[in-house]
């Protein structure tokens, strides 16, 4: 009951950090307003649109540049999370306090997420304005947000563990997007050289190959196993990291 | 225990022990190591060898258990600039334990405590330099702890911000165990029952404030100042009081006028200060001043550092 009291606290002060800072404003504006542009230009450019192709043409691209938007945007909203406290030595303030290493990595990494869905919440309307005009594909629109949600976290772990290296937040944000960045690379270089095993083995690190899984509607019982296989090393590296500081 | 960084090796040996209930001063230059054995003990850092013991045990493996009781204040208080006093207090309280139907009553008193229920409503970050760090006190005594450690509480701080934070900490006497760093021996000799003092991470004297005071104070300084002064009266100086008094003068250049500083040193056993006033007076020395030089900590050190040495060196005769 403590230790949620605990968790619950500073999810909330990291909460109270995002909403008194300009920066979720922002990145919520600008990131729906490409997402509004990008839907109407696919709305327009769609050759003889009917409700069959709806989903292949509108919203699967669509849904794919929000989860590439996001390669952008969780470093942005990761950046602080250690970083900052490290550098105004408040992480000591935590780890004084009656939350462990595990509980206070919870409470940022729920922090994260919950910005993140705030912002990716708004999209919602997109399927709705299709909705009224009689699209009902809704199994899709619902698996796809499940892979939105699984690709944020996913990319909210590297986020999580960049920021546990550095005291600089910009520092964070650019090796979480060059690691983000370069996991999606990997998968086109290694695509590129047609060996089976290869191509195999390194689509299944990546995260955007499982987000495909997704949006195709097909999830496998392997892309939940790699997320939370993902998710769980990224957690270890991170308190390995903050240990390490003790020592 | 001993830290070593990549390095540096911070602390070495250093064992002293911290008596229930009373103030400790720990004492040190800058740089010698008291935050690093301050996070040590408070286990946010970990030893490269030994230990840190409360009530008997050992901190590493009943940390969950022991951190209940100790509050701690860093060098760099560990605030968040943008949240409210109050705010930031009932927040640390939260995540410290203190029962939820406790929290606001305790929140309270500690903000009266401190003196901060004027700035409870303001942002930390706007606050001046002595509120900060009395955020930082209340922050480490918001959950009640026994032990409880303040890393150079008056550090940086205006005369009356400083008279201030000694009022806090004498309120704290009796009911806890206080450690208080600082590098200013005055700082805490009205404070402090017992001493620790360090350098270059080792300990050189340790033990209670009059034992401590006594070794050192065998000389008492004064710093003189004179408008005339010239090797003759220097002279007749040394023939007069002879090697009882320590004597040496140096002239002022940046006065126009001309003006000497006598730096004088006298045996604690002996006091001549009448007849070296007569003397100067009689030599027309034109006196202008004469005050006393609380013992510096400087002097302390390297007193006690040579005090090392001397010890050292009976003990290898001794054993010779
Ligand atoms: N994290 C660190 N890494 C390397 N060296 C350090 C670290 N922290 C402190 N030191 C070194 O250890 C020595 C003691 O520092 P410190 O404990 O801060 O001294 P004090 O608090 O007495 O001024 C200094 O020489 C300092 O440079
Ligand atoms: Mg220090």
């Amino acid at each position: 009951m403590n230790l949620l009291r605990g968790i619950i606290l500073t999810t909330k002060k990291e909460l109270n950090d995002y909403f008194g800072s300009p920066l979720v404003y922002i990145l919520t504006g600008l990131f729906n307003a490409i997402i509004g542009w990008l839907f109407f230009n696919y709305i327009v450019s769609a050759k003889n649109l009917t409700l069959l192709n709806l989903s292949h043409s509108v919203l699967i691209p669509l849904f794919g540049n929000i989860n590439f938007l996001f390669l952008f945007l969780v470093p942005l909203l990761s950046m602080k999370l250690f970083s900052e406290e490290k550098k105004h030595q408040t992480l000591d303030l935590l780890f004084l306090s009656h939350l462990n290493q595990t509980q206070i990595i919870f409470s940022k990494f729920l922090a994260g997420l919950f910005i993140s869905l705030f912002i990716l919440s708004w999209t919602i309307v997109f399927p709705i304005i299709l909705g009224f005009s009689g699209y009902n594909d809704w199994g899709l629109v619902i698996s796809s947000y499940l892979g939105l949600v699984f690709s944020i976290i996913t990319y909210l772990w590297v986020g999580l563990f960049c920021s546990s290296l550095t005291e600089n937040p910009i520092i964070s944000a650019l090796t979480t997007f060059c690691f983000l960045l370069g996991m999606m690379l990997m998968v086109l270089t290694v695509n590129a050289t047609h060996i089976e095993i290869l191509n195999t083995f390194f689509q299944y690190l990546s995260s955007p190959f499982h987000y495909e899984s997704f949006s195709r509607g097909s999830i496998k019982s392997y892309n939940l196993v790699y997320i939370f296989s993902f998710s769980l090393f990224f957690y270890f590296l991170t308190s390995k990291s903050l240990e390490s500081r003790r020592w | 225990m001993t830290k070593e960084f990549a390095q540096i090796k911070a602390v070495t040996n250093m064992t002293f022990s911290v008596k229930k209930g009373s103030i400790h001063g720990f004492l040190g230059p800058n740089g010698s190591g008291k935050s690093t054995t301050m996070k040590m003990i408070c286990g946010l850092l970990v030893p490269s060898s030994g230990e840190v013991l409360v009530e008997g045990l050992k901190l590493e493996t009943h940390f969950d258990q022991l951190k209940r009781s100790i509050g701690f204040l860093p060098e760099n208080p560990p605030l968040y600039q943008s949240m409210k006093v109050k705010e930031y207090i009932k927040f640390v309280a939260g995540i410290r334990g203190v029962p939820r139907s406790k929290v606001k009553k305790r929140v309270e008193t500690i903000l009266t405590q401190c003196g901060l229920e004027k700035v409870m409503g303001r942002r930390i970050g706007n606050l001046s330099l002595g509120y900060t760090q009395k955020v930082g006190v209340a922050q480490a005594l918001v959950h009640d702890p026994e032990v409880v450690l303040l890393d150079e509480p008056t550090r940086g701080l205006d005369p009356e911000a400083v008279d201030e934070m000694r009022k806090l900490i004498m309120e704290l006497k009796g009911e806890r165990t206080l450690l208080l760093s600082s590098h200013l021996l005055n700082e805490v000799q009205n404070l402090c029952s017992e001493i620790t003092i360090i350098k270059e991470g080792k300990v050189i004297q340790n033990g209670s404030l009059s034992e401590i005071r006594s070794l050192f104070q065998q000389q008492r300084s004064f710093k003189v100042e004179v408008r005339k002064f010239n090797e003759d009266i220097f002279k007749a100086f040394r023939v007069k009081f002879g090697e009882s008094l320590n004597l040496n003068y140096e002239k002022k250049n940046e006065q126009k006028s001309e003006e000497y500083l006598l730096n004088l040193k006298m045996p604690k056993t002996d006091d001549y200060r009448s007849e070296v006033c007569h003397f100067l007076v009689e030599k027309n020395c034109e006196l202008l001043s004469f005050r006393e030089e609380s013992i510096g900590v400087e002097e302390i050190f390297r007193l006690a550092t040579a005090e090392g040495i001397l010890k050292e060196n009976a003990l290898k005769e001794s054993v010779l």
